[in-house]
């Protein structure tokens, strides 16, 4: 009897589907498991202890399913799918990051009140008690200053007016940094990562113009400097969140021509380099980890040259490009990330003889900060 | 016959008996949930360390919190650690009061995690130590919890348990 | 354990098959069955399946007794119905009732499922349709079976009964069952999850053309969020050799509301058909004794779905326009072109869930006001162009899949294509079938520090 074309159609699928479940099944099985994502960057879920207790609560079975997930053959492979699947049939926000035009754009972040104000606070009083040269540097974001890129009829959270309200919260021997005309003006060149929530060298630049004008460093142009690619391939944080195919970044690095040895000290982990590049951390999952090596809590940088100013740079992942350029203008610069900082910034301050102090945030991470009111009180 | 079906029927409708008996039972446990404490975070601390000697440690702070417990202090309504001063000694207390029930988990994990740390780093070498990180106790109520590694470990429990 | 997961498709669900294929006949089959279907109930949350045997206890004691002849025999039906009915109100409905906080994470998995079909085979006992079933495995099986315990169908024990002994299991079945089991997956992965995020997006907006949107996603992520499970349930049915009717037909081509019922959650419709309508008389009794039947069928059928006002609304609403139809309405509509009549259903339906998904009336009438102008802060905004923009292409294709022109189209492609048309139908369910696994594994992707979904 001639088999119906449903029926035909119905042995295909059913044979390869079912083929399909029986072969993960055993590569799932037989794979070994693995214990961080390092796209996600998270630690991955490993077969779960059998605890009786856990059984009857159903904690066990949760686990379970949870390392069926994370150890699930071809995981991040399997993102672009999704991503292709969005991406084609005209989403254009994956989570909390917009997909643009040839570009990722992450959401503005909100702010949480409480802790911010708690911040402005004790970086006002940190100033004031100090009496040093003081400077805010807060960097807006992609969305902000290159909204042109955003899909169309988006609306994000106003940027802008978060902006004016921390400049307008800050203390007036507080020197502001800005940056937002500035960067304004160049929004249509490679300021932000397609990639990436950081900004490129080439921004780092452009602010740095503007800081070395306020913070009285001297002239500075972009002839100074011999710009070097270390990276064409460049897949960033927005990229793994995402799974995004076909889009990708160059990290450029600016070294300045009027540049003495120095020596960089990661006080977290006791190393020392003659380099603040760092090419570990190049090749590692997250290139922007070519800046510093990527976050600790001090790192303590000291220059072979004549400059009588010491600086503390207390920041987040925004400066890591910065030192760059601020490396032939002071004699000491002490980094310090909030985040992981669990010393005494009292002593760091009068061991070091601060003359300058520069907070350094991007204003995303900086409206959501829960470390720098403890650091500085 | 009559007597045989009468017999018969007496044990089915027994059986039903015992299973209504068992689903009451069964049914009570399910829903009885255990109540939040209405006291407030101040009396619950010193009811919990009432006659307990806290000379030896130190009440630490937010920093301290982040970096040897791996807890984000904002996430609660309330948190105190008391650590002791002596570097050698494994002596730790600490209480929290919830925003919410969801962190409890979070709570319950990082406090075991930092017994496992701790007892890895002291068993073998003080074991003094490593008996108060075994006989160490971690409680989580609704909306109160505490870790509690000292001698007094239990009185200091009983008393957390009283004072809610 | 839920259909749509990694650790079910690619787990649970290969070993069961190949476990319960390995083993000799029927007899064996069930048994082993029986065990798999209790290791999938007790999951995720292995305290609930004490209740769940308990239930099928009591029911299957029930059943023998019933059958017998004796004294007392009406006392032990109502009992009988009456613990089921109890234990259902207890879960669905203690926080309604009780003034002080309760605890209600544990509620079993499927409970109105599978206590209504405990209650159809009392019912079917009591009116001696069938014979009770002694042999304990077959009984428990037909309560508790995975495949329909999670979210039905609600099989009725006289369509189940002969097919528990002995069933067809053949190729064609196991293939069918396959197919039907991707079919639902993509529905709920592609079409529902999806659906809820327009859902979700539209929340808060307060626009008119936004708050329609707001609406007809969600009508559309109920429909294929239920009859995606529904296609997955029946299909893994099938593939054990079980066959059940389907649940959903197509429901939004009705062009009445008596026709939406009778294509909308139709096992659900059925039960209370059965063992609600009928035996209130049904329609074979006065018009007044009429009205109050369905008013009854319909008050049940709303709180069924929850425990809350807006659901028994829908429901008498819903009533109102069965009665409506009945007494004059219908015959109007007749009169009216062919597409009036759809339009008429599809706005009845389309206001009807504003009532099953608002939390409370306040809110639901708030919303109904929203779509026609009332309330609202302008026609439309840029928030709305953007989810409209972003998800038209699932709008389109959503809209197309509740039509009946999918099937036409797939049976177009077979004759006229032939072979070519069973390559592309086969081909695109595959790849499809590796889409949905995409998505799945894409909500577990989580970057920084987010908890888990």
């Amino acid at each position: 009897m001639k088999q119906k074309r449903s029926e035909i159609a119905a042995r295909y699928i059913a044979r390869i589907v079912f083929g399909l479940m029986c072969v993960v099944l055993m590569i799932n099985i037989l794979a070994p498991d693995k214990a961080t994502s390092q796209a996600e960057n998270r630690s991955l879920q490993t077969f779960p202890k059998f605890d009786s207790e856990d059984v009857l609560s159903g904690q066990f079975s949760q686990e379970l399913n949870n390392y069926v997930s994370d150890q699930f053959v071809g995981r991040d492979s399997l993102i672009h799918i999704r991503y292709l699947l969005n991406k084609l049939t005209g989403v254009k926000k994956i989570n909390d990051v917009y997909l643009g035009n040839g570009t990722l754009i992450q959401e503005n972040s909100a702010i949480n009140e409480e802790q911010m104000n708690r911040n402005i606070n004790a970086i006002n009083n940190f100033c004031i008690n100090h009496q040093v040269r003081s400077g805010f540097l807060l960097a807006p974001n992609a969305a902000n200053i290159q909204s042109d890129n955003l899909p169309a009829y988006s609306n994000t959270i106003d940027q802008d007016a978060q902006m004016d309200q921390i400049f307008s919260m800050l203390d007036t021997s507080i020197t502001q940094i800005d940056v937002r005309d500035t960067l304004d003006k160049h929004k249509d060149e490679y300021l932000y990562y397609h990639t990436d929530h950081h900004w490129t060298s080439l921004a780092t630049f452009y602010a740095f113009q503007q800081l070395a004008s306020s913070f009285e460093l001297g002239e500075v142009k972009k002839s100074d400097y011999t710009v070097y690619q270390v990276s064409d391939n460049f897949k960033g944080t927005l990229a793994k969140k995402v799974g995004s195919v076909g889009i990708h970044d160059d990290i450029e690095i600016y070294v300045s021509d009027n540049i003495k040895d120095y020596v960089m000290m990661d006080e977290s982990n006791g190393t020392r380099t003659c380099s603040i590049y760092n090419s570990k951390g190049l090749e590692s999952s997250n290139p922007y980890d070519v800046f510093l090596g990527g976050n600790t809590g001090l790192v303590q940088i000291e220059n072979l040259n004549d400059s009588d100013r010491h600086l503390l740079l207390i920041k987040d992942s925004y400066a890591n490009s910065m030192v760059q350029f601020l490396l032939p203008y002071y004699r000491t610069i002490t980094i310090v990330d909030p985040r992981y900082f669990y010393e005494d910034i009292e002593r760091i301050f009068n061991l070091n003889l601060i003359t300058d102090v520069l907070f350094l945030y991007n204003t995303n991470t900086f409206v959501q900060d829960t470390s720098i009111t403890d650091v500085l009180e | 016959m009559k007597k045989k079906l009468n017999g018969k029927l007496d044990i089915l409708n027994i059986l039903k008996g015992l299973i209504i008996g068992l689903m009451c039972i069964f049914l009570y446990f399910t829903f009885s949930t255990p109540q939040a404490s209405t006291k407030d975070f101040t009396s619950v601390q010193n009811g919990m360390l009432n006659n307990i000697d806290l000379s030896t440690m130190e009440l630490k702070d937010n920093i301290s919190i982040k970096r040897f417990l791996d807890l984000e202090p904002e996430m609660f309504e309330n948190i105190i650690y008391y650590k002791s001063q002596d570097a050698l000694n494994a002596d730790e207390i600490v209480l929290v009061q919830f925003k919410s029930s969801n962190d409890a988990k979070t709570f319950e994990d990082k406090m075991k995690a930092r017994i496992d740390e701790q007892t890895n780093i002291f068993s073998g070498y003080a074991p003094e130590q490593a008996d108060k990180l075994n006989n160490s106790v971690i409680d989580i109520q609704v909306n109160y919890a505490c870790m509690i590694v000292s001698q007094d470990a239990k009185t200091i429990h009983d008393q957390f348990l009283r004072s809610l | 354990m839920i259909f749509n997961s990694l650790i079910f498709i690619f787990f649970f669900f290969p070993v069961s098959l190949i476990l319960y294929y390995l083993t000799p006949s029927t007899y064996f089959k069930n048994i082993v069955l029986l065990i798999i279907s209790l290791l999938f109930y007790s999951w995720n949350d292995p305290v609930t399946l004490i209740l769940l045997v308990l239930s099928i206890l009591w029911n299957y004691i029930s059943g023998i007794q019933i059958a017998k002849e004796t004294k007392h025999r009406k006392l032990i039906i109502v009992t009988s119905i009456a613990f089921n009915v109890l234990i259902l109100c207890i879960y669905k409905y203690i926080d309604m009732v009780v003034p002080f906080e309760i605890d209600t994470s544990h509620v079993p998995i499927g409970l109105s499922f599978f206590t209504f079909s405990a209650i159809s085979y009392l019912g079917d006992v009591i009116t001696k349709k069938v014979e009770p079933q002694r042999d304990i495995v077959l009984f428990s099986l037909y309560i508790c079976f995975f495949g329909k315990i999670s979210s039905g169908p609600i099989v009725t024990y006289s369509q189940m009964q002969s097919q528990l002994k002995s069933r067809i299991m053949n190729r064609a079945k196991f293939n069918a069952g396959m197919v039907l089991f991707i079919k639902g997956l993509i529905k709920k992965i592609i079409f529902a999850d999806q659906f809820a995020l327009v859902f979700q997006a539209l929340s808060d907006n307060d626009t008119v053309l936004g708050t329609w949107l707001y609406a007809i996603s969600y009508a559309l992520q109920l429909y294929f969020d239920f009859s995606g499970y529904s296609d997955m349930a029946i299909g893994i049915s099938k593939m054990f050799g079980f066959d059940f009717d389907i649940n959903f037909d197509h429901p939004y081509m009705s062009k009445t509301i008596q026709e939406f019922f009778r294509r909308w959650h139709i096992s659900l419709g059925n039960w209370f058909k059965n063992y609600v309508y009928f035996p209130l008389g049904g329609s074979r009794v006065n018009n007044t004794l009429y009205v109050r039947n369905i008013l009854i069928v319909w008050f049940l059928t709303g709180i069924w779905h929850g425990a809350n006002i807006t659901y028994i609304i829908w429901g008498l609403y819903l009533g109102l326009f069965v009665l409506m139809e009945k007494f004059f309405l219908k015959k109007a509509l007749k009169k009216l072109p062919k597409f009036i009549s759809h339009i008429y259903t599809l706005l009845v339906v389309l206001i009807g869930w504003v009532f099953f998904f608002s939390p409370s009336l306040l809110s639901a009438f708030d919303t109904l006001l929203r779509m026609f102008g009332v309330g609202a802060s302008s026609f439309m905004n840029s928030d709305f162009l953007f989810v409209f923009t972003s998800y038209l292409v699932l709008i389109v294709f959503g809209i197309f899949f509740t039509t009946t022109i999918y099937d036409k189209l797939q049976i177009f492609s077979y004759n006229h294509l032939k072979n070519k048309g069973v390559i592309i139908t086969s081909v695109v369910y595959v790849v499809f079938f590796v889409v949905c696994i995409s998505m799945m594994v894409g909500s577990t992707y989580q970057s920084f520090l987010y908890s888990a979904f």
